[in-house]
């Protein structure tokens, strides 16, 4: 039988009542006692660290007697006299030769148990290679490029080049890099036994070459937008010059706004906007993902997270949900967050959209995760708390106590924004008593002439307030604006001269209307529009008791809402460690903690005294520096 | 079986604490307590404040030596008839504080900020508000109350404070009041009152540990508990017993005496908004008790179901009555000679009981 209006009715009252378990895996709750810390595991065991020491003192033992027997032929050469045991001098040789024979596993072994940024380049260049990739999490990690190259002659010499996708000017590269080491000519125009020397004088035509022996400086100059090249047969490496990411001329953020901080905005490259981020936080372990969104679109999406603070299984559920979308083409990356976001139906935002890079970089570092998407100019940051919306790019730019001031300011104006029309009809309608008298007085002198019930012109002056604002945006340049502004001001003084509304009315829209400006994302603006006029709606009819119901629900829905697993509320409900950057922030020396919510691998970010110049005293050194 | 009964650590465990025990102040009692014991009805609140604070904190001592809620605390005590018995006590102190509740505050809003609205419907409005935030979870209702908190909390204080130039010390002195033997059933009210305190106990399992429990019956139920006494006393130095036993919403009408200067004056209905937000999540907080008491008891699978019907009984019942008189009536039997008995009795029996059988320290709980 086919349904019809009363076996729909009939199934939908049988679901809600009926209890069905629900199927599907549990939601994500991104909290301590899951078993994210793969960073912990990681860690080498004891056994490990004592293995390690023994091969070092193995190391070292040899290490003594080399030394003694080099000692040992130096005096026998000092002393002038006729070294009459020659054969002695060889056995001790051949034993020291036969020993390192043996312990030269040992080397690799110890080796393989330190960090690899601490080790010295090695002359083999696949070993060298396989350290990169592990200090850059490849093949995780799309940013890092390792590339094989030869250069010509005899013998062929196998290098590597070493850079960062998005940092580097593939064009300065070609030319002052590539071209010149593929068409050098070894054995020729070079000497082999003093390569690296060669290449320096005779074949990079770039100021800027600089060798280096460690792993250190060679991620130093990767990280900040050099091409390195390393030669086999070889334990040094080639720093050459080769930045070129797309800066300030690119784009200015037309959304965001601020009078200090960076001026940089996003593009519609991804590439640029990887790389844009990567110029602000030059770690090793800052990974991008690419993953590949959209059956028949393929469009590439960028996942950015440092891996040695941010949570593991946050960084699984973001890749599991990412790859799991099955749609044809994603457009914008706010598209995107509705794909992957836990409550999309809610109108509140639960990721931040921003296109400020600097903005990306700062939530990075505090844990969270930046999603890039191809040709779209915005990152989307998660997991996000309702609080974090209302910060802005500059808090930290100026003094905590401006700062804060701005802050309150926001928050306060998002509440004038949510509540003064509500609050108004409220009191007018259902408690003018609670009003002082004259301006009780006023009001009802300005409305003696208005034919409508202050519900109704209010609902009509907040529609037409959102007209002119959508108008504003739709009309294409600066005329839009201007009609915007011209529309508020006739269209105002039309409707209080024609006795449509009254005066109070309009300015309270206007108030209304400048606050919700003050909200520094646009997503988070329209929701809270949105709210305004459910609360208006509760006030007209149950007045301050339907304000009060709608306020709580209101409430009691953004308590249950999570982010990416995190609540939205924290570190206010659930409460959790704070810090002292949530509604207000505290001086920038006292950010020593991540947020508790974000359950990080490593939760400091700052020594607890990060003004070490107050403990100590000057040295000479730092004279020196 | 999944309740969704959700995490909570102490901040949750201060707010619901706080919130079961704190919505008389806005309601009838402080005056019915005048009425009884005169001037010195202030006292009364002091040794129930007391009493049951050492209940609950001998609760906790069970609670830390035995895992899971109340209903299988008692019956690994006391057997399973007994677990039915408690269960059964504690669903009537829940469901029938939620529908109290119900009544004396759909009256309140009529008598002061919906005068022209019917009855049906300020009930319908209050219980489809419970019912929503039922469907929410007991966890993020807790959170909501939370954030709450400190806005009633200020705003109580506020209107104390702003009350102080009406201040008449002499009214609260005990030799003012009809003897210390009429304090017993004021007394007795306000421990049938704290009987919503066993939440707490019903969800053990969801809190992390017997800190939290311990946290929440020193913060939010002493925090409650002081500041009630605070507002009778308040109430009586500024009304004294005659005028006070006439009120019937104390709250209300000392706000509307604050005068500060004549653009500050009858804010009274400000604070409307404070007394409906506790209203709805004291009743949607006893509903959930009541329903989880029943769900365990009828083994069901989940509570969910059960929250339309639940709601729908609790405002037929709420509804029954025919006036705010017999509303009066009935809570002065049901708090100090149904609800204060059992209120007192089950948690000694089950202390004396562990302390007879003993029991491991059993926290946290194996669910957790």
């Amino acid at each position: 039988m086919a349904e019809n209006t009363i076996t729909k009715i009939y199934s939908a009252a049988k679901k809600f009542i009926d209890y069905t378990p629900p199927t599907g895996p549990d939601p994500f709750v991104l909290d301590e006692k899951r078993p994210f810390d793969s960073y912990q595991a990681q860690k080498p065991p004891e056994s490990a660290i004592a293995k390690s020491a023994d091969h070092l003192t193995a190391l070292l033992r040899y290490g003594e007697r080399l030394s003694l027997y080099t000692d040992k032929v130096s005096k026998a050469l000092k002393s002038g006299d006729p070294i009459n045991d020659t054969a002695a001098f060889k056995d001790e040789l051949a034993a020291l030769e036969k020993q390192w024979t043996w312990l030269a596993p040992l080397l690799y072994s110890y080796q393989q148990n330190q960090e690899s940024e601490d080790l010295p380049l090695g002359t083999s260049i696949e070993e060298n290679r396989r350290i990169l990739e592990t200090i850059y999490k490849l093949p995780l990690n799309k940013d890092v490029v390792i590339k094989e190259i030869e250069m010509a002659g005899t013998p062929v010499v196998p290098v590597l080049v070493v850079y960062m996708e998005g940092l580097v000017d593939s064009s300065k590269q070609d030319h002052f890099v590539l071209k010149p080491l593929m068409s050098a000519d070894v054995g020729r125009n070079i000497d082999a036994g003093d390569l690296i020397g060669s290449i320096k004088k005779k074949i990079i035509p770039n100021g800027q070459v600089h060798e280096t022996t460690t792993f250190k400086t060679l991620q130093e100059g990767v990280n900040r937008g050099d091409t390195v090249v390393l030669f086999d047969g070889f334990d040094k490496a080639v720093i050459i010059e080769t930045k070129g990411w797309e800066h300030r001329a690119v784009n200015i953020p037309q959304n965001e706004q601020t009078v200090r901080g960076s001026q940089a905005a996003f593009s519609e490259n991804l590439r640029t906007n990887t790389g844009l981020i990567r110029s602000i936080m030059r770690s090793s372990d800052l990974i991008t993902e690419m993953i590949k969104i959209g059956t028949r679109g393929q469009t590439n999406c960028a996942v950015m997270y440092i891996e040695s603070i941010a949570n593991a299984s946050l960084v699984d559920e973001v890749r599991r949900r990412l790859k799991s979308i099955e749609t044809d083409y994603i457009i914008d990356s706010g598209q995107l967050a509705q794909f992957i976001e836990d409550f999309p139906a809610v109108i509140f935002p639960q990721t931040i959209s921003t296109e400020r890079p600097d903005r990306v970089a700062a939530s990075i570092v505090e844990g969270r995760l930046a999603l890039l998407l191809e040709g779209n100019p915005f990152a989307q940051i998660l997991p996000m708390d309702f609080f974090g919306f209302f910060h802005s790019g500059e808090d930290f730019s100026v003094k905590s106590g401006i700062g804060n001031f701005m802050r309150i300011l926001r928050l306060f104006s998002a509440l004038i924004s949510t509540v003064l029309p509500s609050l108004y009809l409220s009191l007018g309608y259902f408690h003018p008593e609670a009003m002082p008298t004259e301006l009780l007085l006023a009001i009802a002198g300005a409305r003696e002439n208005v034919p409508f019930p202050a519900g109704f012109e209010m609902f009509m002056m907040e529609i037409v307030f959102e007209l002119i604002r959508e108008a504003g945006i739709r009309i294409p340049g600066v005329l839009g604006s201007t009609i915007g502004i011209v529309g508020a001001i006739i269209l105002g003084q039309a409707a209080v001269a024609a006795r449509i509304v009254s005066p109070i009315v309009v300015v309270i829209v206007a108030v209304t209307g400048l606050a919700s400006y003050t909200i520094t994302e646009f997503r988070m603006a329209s929701a809270i529009r949105l709210v305004r006029f459910g609360l208006l709606l509760c006030a007209w009819t149950l007045g301050l008791v339907g304000l009060a119901i709608a306020l709580l629900a209101l409430i009691v829905l953004l308590c249950s809402i999570k982010s990416f697993g995190m609540p939205y509320m924290s570190p206010i409900a659930p409460r959790s460690i704070a810090g002292y950057d949530v509604v207000t922030r505290g001086q920038v020396y006292n950010q020593e903690l991540r947020p508790d919510a974000l359950q990080t691998k490593d939760n400091r970010r700052q020594a607890t005294v990060s003004r070490l110049w107050k403990k100590k005293p000057a040295e000479k050194g730092d004279k020196e520096e | 079986m999944n309740f969704n009964s959700g995490r909570m650590g102490m901040a949750e465990g201060i707010a619901l604490a706080f919130i079961v025990t704190f919505p008389s102040i806005f309601l009838s009692v402080p005056s019915s307590a005048v009425a009884i014991a005169g001037n010195g009805g202030w006292l009364a609140g002091i040794p129930a404040a007391l009493i049951a604070g050492v209940l609950m904190f001998m609760l906790t001592y069970v609670f830390a030596r035995h895992s899971g809620d109340l209903l299988e605390v008692t019956e690994k005590l006391l057997g399973r008839l007994s677990a039915y018995v408690v269960g059964l006590f504690y669903f009537g102190v829940l469901f029938g504080s939620a529908i109290l509740w119900t009544r004396e505050f759909a009256e309140n809003t009529l008598l002061t900020a919906l005068p022209y609205a019917g009855f049906p419907f300020v009930v319908a409005c209050y219980i489809l508000s419970a019912g929503f935030l039922l469907f929410a979870g007991i966890e993020n209702i807790c959170r909501a109350t939370y954030i709450i908190l400190p806005f009633m909390v200020l705003g109580l204080v506020l209107v104390l404070a702003g009350l102080a130039p009406l201040y008449r010390p002499y009214n609260l002195f005990p030799w003012q009041g009809n003897g210390f033997s009429s304090l017993i059933q004021p007394m007795l009210t306000m421990i049938g009152l704290s009987g919503g305190l066993s939440v707490l106990m019903i969800l053990a399992p969801s809190f992390q540990d017997v800190k939290s429990l311990k946290g929440a019956v020193i913060f939010g139920y002493g925090g409650s508990a002081l500041l009630r006494i605070l507002s009778v006393a308040v109430f009586i130095m500024v009304f004294g017993s005659n005028v006070a036993r006439e009120k019937t919403l104390p709250f209300y009408e000392m706000a509307r005496l604050i005068y500060i200067n004549r653009y500050l004056q009858r804010f009274e209905a400000l604070f409307i908004l404070l007394w409906v937000m506790v209203g709805v999540l004291a009743m949607a907080i006893s509903l959930y008790g009541a329903i989880y008491i029943t769900a365990k008891l009828f083994k069901l699978p989940s509570i969910k179901p059960l929250l339309p019907v639940m709601t729908l009984i609790i405002a037929q019942l709420a509804m029954i009555l025919p006036d705010a008189k017999s509303v009066l009536d009935l809570e002065a039997i049901l708090y100090p000679y149904v609800f204060a008995p059992g209120v007192i009795l089950i948690p000694t029996v089950l202390f004396i009981a562990t302390i007879i059988k003993g029991g491991k320290k059993a926290w946290p709980h194996a669910q957790l």
